[in-house]
């Protein structure tokens, strides 16, 4: 298309087209440049404005971010490019790597054939209404990838990786496994992701590789080359009760909780603040360390506390039947204040069980007010 | 014997999500997790206390004014911005929020703020500067820009879309200039409808066409919509 003005009177389902089944430069270039099809506060913008608005107020409420995310501007300003990009850049060849990307073809394709699907569907026979309803659905898919961009941006972040041994029944296959993810769990998301291996052969296990990257970021810099010498190999015999241990003994979520009950031991039953501040430190953090190793200790803690089995069971009991209902005790319920603390769990609680979570959040504010 | 620890089974898996450098994805994987395990005889138990624990855990977050706002404008986003007609189950949550006075002010401040459709305008531009703009409302079948003097005009969606782009000379505009030598019909003889268009054009096929009409000193763009346009 040469005619620059005839272009310009091109509706949006045409510019869509044409950068969906053409990968045309100058039609995607005119969309974002000139097609004010995002809404803000009754006032239009064009697709980088619209993303830049929503950054400039953290891209709240589109997505959520927990307190204890860390370097979350940089964050926010890698999932403005990145959602952008998705949206602004064709992949120059089908020769290229979806992995350098990501590019915008499969957006436009996806929103292609949506608007197809509209049209069949005999809804919008009307071009300009038609318009209207592109907009909506243009809009919702940005919102879509903003949320998929930030989750992947936080991925990216982790760039360290370690070689890591996968073993198979008849085969061990060497792999790049990211530093934060314990073996276990590592081993399990193989399990879970990875069918069908034939791992002796390179390029199997290249492939392999390549859907770790694509699900917990690439690895910018480390190669398996560089790191084939080091020592800290982890491999898929490491123990898993033995890790989820360690987690739990270093684990700062537990040491919180324990400081932050001591250091409010006021709010306790006064047979647990009896014990005083050092000694209820003490006491939740070895009933919380005992989920590691040791199962059935309730008594034996009770009892080197000195704590009868009634204030023991209404502190940290792990039956909460009282009767024909449930009674959360202490230690648990504050546990849970803690969690409610961040929105992240919430949230994730609420995607989890939508209806049935949104019904008792109602109940809640209801009886609340 | 039943074994206790299992019946909190899900404290540790939630103590590891928090302690991870990325809470945001751990933590969806620990409910993933704990809610597989959930489905082993074993845990069936313990299952039940999470979610008691996890009432806890909304009723503790929900009670927060600061935190209500934010996971209702969560749920409220999500909602609104999925593609398809809302099922049932979706409308009935908002219906629940429209129908709780305070979630209600919530829910149309978000809706107003992101989700509001605003109806296209048409748009004129002269010499590149808008110099007028037009809603197209539900049932108007007309739009008239007046006093059009000579120039480089366009005519746009508000949207962005160029419909129609042209000079318009004297000719166009001006009766004199556009019918020499012929008297200007007055509207007590023939009425305006009278005045023959010096351009006429479809700009979108069936449904807005544009005529140009010369007046004594002025011209006028009207574009008709030829069928309800939103």
């Amino acid at each position: 298309m040469n005619d620059d003005s005839q272009i310009k009177k091109l509706s949006t389902s045409e510019l869509i087209k044409n950068i969906a089944l053409n990968s045309d430069n100058i039609s995607l270039n005119l969309l974002l440049a000139t097609r004010k099809l995002f809404i803000l506060d009754g006032k239009r913008y064009l697709l980088p404005e619209y993303l830049w608005n929503l950054k400039q107020r953290g891209f709240y409420p589109f997505i959520s971010i927990s307190n204890s995310e860390g370097k979350v501007d940089e964050k926010i300003d890698l999932t403005y490019d990145r959602t952008l990009q998705k949206f602004s850049i064709l992949k120059p060849d089908s020769s290229v790597d979806e992995g350098e990307g990501p590019y915008c073809d499969n957006q436009y394709k996806v929103l292609y054939e949506k608007i197809n699907e509209l049209k069949s569907e005999g809804f919008f026979t009307n071009e300009i209404e038609l318009e209207l309803e592109i907009e909506k659905n243009f809009r919702n898919m940005v919102l879509r990838h903003l949320r998929y961009s930030w989750l992947e941006v936080c991925r990216k972040t982790n760039h360290s990786y370690h070689r890591y041994r996968w073993e198979l029944p008849d085969e061990t296959i060497e792999l790049m496994k990211p530093r934060w993810i314990k073996g276990n769990e590592f081993r399990k998301w193989l399990e879970k992701n990875i069918e069908n291996t034939e791992a002796q052969r390179s390029p199997e296990r290249e492939l392999v590789q390549k859907q770790i990257y694509e699900w917990f970021g690439y690895s910018y810099d480390t190669s398996m080359d560089q790191e084939s010498g080091l020592t800290n190999i982890l491999d898929s015999n490491e123990d898993p009760i033995k890790s989820v241990e360690e987690e739990i003994f270093r684990g700062k979520f537990f040491k919180e909780i324990a400081t932050e009950k001591s250091s409010n031991s006021h709010h306790l039953r006064p047979a647990i603040r009896i014990l005083g501040k050092e000694k209820i430190y003490q006491l939740v953090y070895r009933i919380l360390d005992s989920f590691g190793y040791d199962e059935n200790s309730d008594a034996k803690i009770a009892n080197d506390f000195g704590l009868s089995k009634a204030t023991y069971s209404r502190f940290a009991g792990r039956d909460w039947r009282k009767g024909d209902s449930f009674e959360i005790p202490d230690l648990w319920k504050n546990i849970a204040h803690v969690v409610a603390s961040d929105p992240i769990f919430f949230e994730a609680a609420i995607d989890y069980g939508l209806k049935d979570s949104i019904e008792f959040v109602l109940e809640v504010i209801s009886k609340e007010n | 014997m039943m074994d206790n620890n299992k019946n909190l089974y899900f404290i540790p898996i939630i103590a590891k999500a928090f302690d991870r450098p990325h809470p945001d994805e751990s933590i969806h994987v620990a409910i993933d997790e704990i809610s597989n395990l959930g489905k082993l005889d074993e845990y069936k138990y313990g299952y039940e206390l999470f979610k008691k624990f996890v009432e806890e855990v909304i009723r503790s977050h929900a009670i927060n004014k600061e935190n209500k706002d934010k996971v209702f404008d969560n749920i409220i986003t999500r909602i609104l911005s999925e593609d398809k007609d809302l099922s049932e189950e979706k409308s009935n949550i908002l219906n629940m929020f429209k129908n709780s006075g305070m979630l209600n002010v919530r829910y149309e401040k978000l809706y107003q703020e992101y989700f509001k459709r605003i109806p296209l305008e048409i748009e004129l531009y002269k010499e590149g500067s808008k110099v007028s703009s037009k809603p197209i409302e539900k049932y108007s079948t007309e739009i008239i820009f007046k006093e059009i003097e000579p120039g480089h005009y366009s005519i746009n969606l508000s949207n962005g879309r160029m419909l129609w782009e042209s000079e318009i000379t004297k000719r166009e505009i001006i009766w004199d200039d556009a019918f020499p030598g012929v008297s200007y019909p007055m509207a007590a003889d023939s009425g305006e409808e009278k005045i023959q268009p010096t351009i006429s054009k479809e700009l979108v096929v069936g449904e807005i066409a544009l005529s140009i009409f010369p007046g004594l000193e002025t011209g006028m763009i009207v574009l008709k919509l030829s069928r309800e346009v939103l």
